[in-house]
């Protein structure tokens, strides 16, 4: 039952992250002025959009899920050793913290 | 290994790399995003990215993106029953529709064809 509530969010987050990643991407690298990365006033106006700050922060949710669980899919294939194992996943949760915390650190901005 | 050599295995290996290296860029994209509150810093950093190398680092994102997403709905399709005799079809459909967006994006990221 959890592998298989934990497959499911790995589709949804990537359901997700494609309409995401391309909407982020198509924004971001190719629709600035002279189609280069867009300045610092910029960056922050759009950050100060509701719309943009909820739609950033299910992205940074995401993709922090779905890439560590992937991650973590290939260290289970892997790693047969329990304490070893038991000292990734610590790396893992820690990762997600850090990330979820820098981006939402970059979303107050 | 219980993985043939074939489109699937070449899908699922391109998948796990390409999965590996965003996660990484994810890293390094979130620290470099994190100066946002100190705009001299912030300004430099992404003036970095102005350059013809990094460009061309933009274009292999996009590649990695495009590359995992594509695979994605794929292995989507697959997961809820398409047929067998289809996966091979949806695979070339994936490339192809995947490879036109990667070659434009890297005309118009590096070679400059929005100029």
């Amino acid at each position: 039952m959890r592998e298989a509530i934990v497959w499911f969010f790995q589709r949804v987050t990537g359901a997700i992250l494609f309409v995401g990643a391309l909407t982020h991407m198509y924004l971001m690298h190719y629709s600035g002025p002279e189609h280069v990365t867009l300045s610092h006033a910029e960056v922050l106006k759009r950050l100060s959009n509701p719309f943009w700050i909820g739609f950033n922060f299910i992205f940074l949710v995401s993709v922090v899920y779905h890439g560590l669980n992937g991650v973590w899919g290939i260290i289970i294939e892997y790693v047969r050793a329990k304490r070893l194992l038991a000292f990734l996943k610590a790396v893992i949760f820690f990762s997600a913290l850090v990330l979820i915390a820098t981006g939402i650190y970059i979303l107050t901005a | 290994m219980r993985y043939k050599l074939h489109t699937g295995f070449f899908a699922w290996l391109l998948h796990r790399l390409t999965g590996l290296a965003l996660i990484f860029y994810i890293f390094v994209h979130l620290y470099v995003l994190s100066h946002i509150k100190d705009p001299e810093k912030f300004e430099s950093l992404m003036h970095l990215s102005k350059n013809p190398l990094a460009k061309t680092a933009e274009a292999g994102l996009l590649f990695l993106i495009i590359a995992h997403a594509f695979n994605g709905v794929r292995l989507t399709l697959i997961d809820i029953g398409v047929p067998t005799r289809y996966h091979k079809a949806i695979f070339w459909t994936a490339a192809g529709i995947g490879g036109v967006i990667v070659l434009h994006g890297f005309w118009f990221l590096v070679l400059g064809g929005a100029h």
